[in-house]
């Protein structure tokens, strides 16, 4: 847990204050790296929860998260007791799972990427993404909209030749001043809308002002939806090479 | 093994825990319901009823212990049947015999057993485990040619459960990736002990490995890698042995995703004969998944079925209904037996 402290409530202000008098100047690439360093940060580690709602279940899900820039991801699942113990890891484009009802460590192929995680409307892609909307896009502000009451900028990315991307487009709204997200679309590559995802419960948290509660749904089951709620998180830390590892992932403490 | 050595050493265990720092309690109630022959070609019925308590301790930040106790009952008319006599005779080629009987009657029998029972060591060096485990050797699905502890087998009727081996082992990690597992097994009649090298070079893991098992060697290697978005692994192992003449396995595997959550796999293994594998599994909604799992023996021509249907209950439930649909000609792998149905329940706390 982090302390809240008014030195950094002071600094945080600030930044927003600084970030608000800059925006005019901020490209549309910009300001969506801005928004997902927000969000990333060059490390994260954090408690999540994850519901699944359909029209005949809900079920949550607990993990423990860890994220070194890009390119290294580890997540271990708490609860419930079904999927206690799952681990994933990430490293490049290469993905494993530990699966404790076998004990044993298997590869995921990946084909396994576009599958929902865990059942949820997140692929495998959303939970261990290693493309970036900042490097693997090109961008351009295309409008300026009310989400939530909240002026934003509406910013369209189109997939780079080549880019290891699966999404055709993305339009990405982000918050006037701060670049804090507040939705997000995925298009597949015959434009048709596929997935939204909301960020909702701006609030200071790690250091930083983030949205603390995302919802995707995915186009064609409107019943369904999974949320994803930032119980803790903290940005920016040195995290142990180590937690990226093998050996770690077959580790269940 | 004695009850009283069983329970004894249980509750030592136990009372250790007063020292320790964490203690986490978890476990699983199985309800295995099945339905076939027997060998002497008599109907019968089982339901096994298991539950699994897990205790996990950390004593320290480099030391801690993992449990697993079961307790399971049977029932049902296979208890009337010279099959059962040999089933409740068997023991497992483990050194020690952490099974004990707790009532034996004509309608019921009830026993208990220590499925796992480690400590585990975080060495500077890597991590030591020394107690009743299992050793994770081996990369295909349906079978392993490089795992000589605890291979796949994959028409038991509990496909997951391995009885582990009592032994020593050490994983030391030569990197993020890579690394160096170092196995001591005791059995009940001999020693066994073997090493195996993991690496990932280009995005592919590799493992190479030596085991001397008893009087008898083994050398292989594996890979796990991926080629246009499919997994591909592979297994293949050269024994030499003193009983009987050297022979090699081989294990060749494929599997696939497809965005609509269809799932195909594909294996082949050699062990003197070919076998061949064919699985389809399907998400038919959130909570119902089929499919159908095919076994092929292309010497015999004898074949393995199981379609089955798999409904998650609750958060914590699950519920798999299917059958084991076997043929072949007497003699052959698959003939001997009979057709099996069943219907498992299991709930996780």
């Amino acid at each position: 847990m982090y302390r809240f402290t008014a030195g950094a409530l002071l600094i945080c202000l600030a930044s927003i204050f600084c970030s608000s008098s800059l925006r005019a100047e901020l490209s549309a690439k910009e300001i969506i790296k801005k928004s997902d360093d927000l969000i990333r940060g060059t490390s994260n580690r954090g408690s999540l929860e994850m519901t699944i709602t359909n029209p005949y279940y809900q079920r949550t899900l607990k993990m423990k998260v860890w994220n070194k820039g890009r390119k290294k991801t580890f997540i271990r699942i708490t609860s419930p007791a079904k999927e206690a113990g799952t681990g994933t890891l990430k490293i490049g484009n290469e993905m494993w799972n530990y699966l404790p009802s076998i004990e044993k460590v298997i590869k995921v192929p990946p084909s396994m990427m576009m599958v929902a995680w865990m059942g949820s409307d997140f692929t495998n892609d959303d939970i261990v993404r290693e493309s970036s909307i900042v490097e693997d896009y090109n961008h351009r502000i295309v409008a300026e909209e009310k989400i939530d009451n909240y002026a934003a900028y509406k910013i369209e990315a189109l997939p780079k030749p080549n880019a290891p991307v699966v999404w055709g487009k993305r339009f990405y709204w982000a918050r006037k001043g701060d670049a804090v997200p507040l939705r997000e679309e995925f298009y597949d590559e015959k434009g048709k809308l596929v997935k939204v995802m909301d960020y909702k419960e701006i609030k200071f948290m790690g250091g930083r002002v983030i949205p603390t509660f995302m919802t995707m749904r995915t186009i064609g089951k409107e019943n369904s939806k999974t949320s994803l709620k930032i119980i803790e998180s903290q940005y920016d830390i040195p995290i142990a090479d180590g937690i990226f590892s093998l050996r770690n992932l077959q580790t269940v403490k | 093994m004695s009850n009283l050595v069983l329970i004894i050493g249980f509750l030592l265990i136990l009372g250790s825990f007063a020292n320790a720092l964490t203690f986490d309690i978890a476990g699983s109630y199985k309800n295995l319901l099945s339905a076939s022959r027997t060998l002497q070609d008599e109907a019968y019925n089982l339901d096994l009823n298991r539950l699994r308590l897990q205790v996990k301790s950390t004593f320290s930040e480099n030391f801690s212990s993992e449990i697993q106790y079961d307790i399971e009952a049977y029932l049902g008319s296979l208890l009337k049947t010279n099959t059962f006599t040999i089933f409740k005779n068997y023991r497992p080629p483990t050194k020690f015999d952490l099974t004990s009987t707790l009532l034996d009657s004509e309608n019921l029998y009830v026993r208990q057993k220590l499925y796992r029972f480690y400590f585990t060591c975080a060495l500077p060096l890597g991590d030591l485990k020394i107690g009743r485990q299992k050793i994770p050797w081996g990369v295909g699905r349906v079978w392993n040619a490089t795992d000589p502890f605890n291979p796949i087998d994959f028409v038991n009727l509990e496909r997951e459960e391995r009885v582990g081996v009592d032994g020593i082992s050490l994983d030391i990690p030569l990197s993020a990736l890579a690394g160096l597992n170092l196995v001591y097994v005791e059995g009940k009649s001999n020693q066994s002990m073997g090493g195996r090298l993991r690496t990932n070079i280009e995005g592919t893991d590799y493992s190479v490995m030596g085991a001397k098992l008893g009087s008898d060697y083994l050398l292989g290697f594996d890979f796990a890698g991926q080629v246009r978005g499919a997994g591909i692994r592979g297994e293949f192992a050269y024994t030499r042995a003193q009983a009987e003449a050297d022979y090699s396995r081989l294990v060749l595997s494929y599997d696939y995703t497809f965005p609509n959550s269809l799932y195909f796999l594909t294996e082949f293994y050699y062990n003197g004969q070919h076998h061949g594998f064919l699985g389809l599994t399907y998400d038919i909604s959130s909570l119902l998944k089929g499919g159908t799992y095919f076994i092929y023996n292309m010497d015999d021509g004898s074949n393995f079925v199981n379609p089955f249907l798999d409904y998650s209950l609750t958060e914590n439930s699950s519920c798999i209904t299917g059958a084991y649909l076997l043929n072949g000609k007497a003699g052959s792998e698959f003939g001997a037996f009979s057709n099996t149905y069943y219907v498992q329940v299991r709930w996780f706390f």
